[in-house]
């Protein structure tokens, strides 16, 4: 295991399980807002994996999430305006 | 080790480091507004670990100008997500973004 995976452990275990736990506990903005860490966070861990294990056309799925996590948490706030 | 492996064994940590500052922030914080303070520097984070990248692979890589990418979407990204996610939760909380009675300061 080379310091990239490790780092990608360390963000998952100490990133994005507090992400989760508020997720699951707060109220649903405070959620909303976890949930744009969680993607920030799941971002970089895709592209720490693709460096960590040499396969370098596994980056592009971290481009890709990182433009639809954007597109998502739109739609999200879009209709959080609101009390439904 | 080599120049090359200290720079990006210190960009990493840094990069990482920022990333758990942020999800601790928004863990310990309560309310919206003090959680969304945490969410920003998150990009930053992410420019660190994306210039790691770029130094151990070299910028013209196809990982290394991918990296670079990433690092720009979410630092463009990011502002604009706190901006609407605070707006969204004052229409949420108040129904309008213009000022209550007891916030506006008396003359």
């Amino acid at each position: 295991m080379n310091g990239w995976v490790l780092a990608a452990i360390v963000l998952v275990l100490g990133g994005l399980l507090p992400c989760l736990v508020v997720s699951l506990r707060a109220s649903e903005m405070e959620g909303l807002v976890a949930l744009e860490l969680a993607g920030v966070i799941s971002v970089l861990v895709l592209l720490l994996l693709a460096e960590g294990f040499q396969r370098q056309p596994f980056v592009d799925l971290a481009l890709v999430l990182a433009v639809l996590s954007f597109v998502g948490t739109l739609a999200f706030v879009r209709y959080m305006e609101r009390e439904i | 080790m080599t120049v090359t492996d200290v720079l990006v064994a210190v960009l990493l940590i840094l990069g990482v480091g920022i990333e758990l500052i942020c999800c601790l922030g928004v863990f310990v914080m309560s309310g919206v507004y003090d959680r969304l303070h945490y969410t920003g520097p998150a990009s930053f984070g992410a420019v660190l670990i994306a210039v790691a990248v770029v130094v151990r692979e070299g910028l013209l890589s196809q990982i290394g100008t991918k990296a670079v990418l990433i690092a720009l979407v979410l630092l463009i990204v990011s502002p604009v997500l706190v901006h609407v996610t605070a707006r969204s939760a004052r229409l949420r909380e108040h129904g309008e973004l213009q000022a209550q009675p007891h916030e506006v300061e008396e003359p």
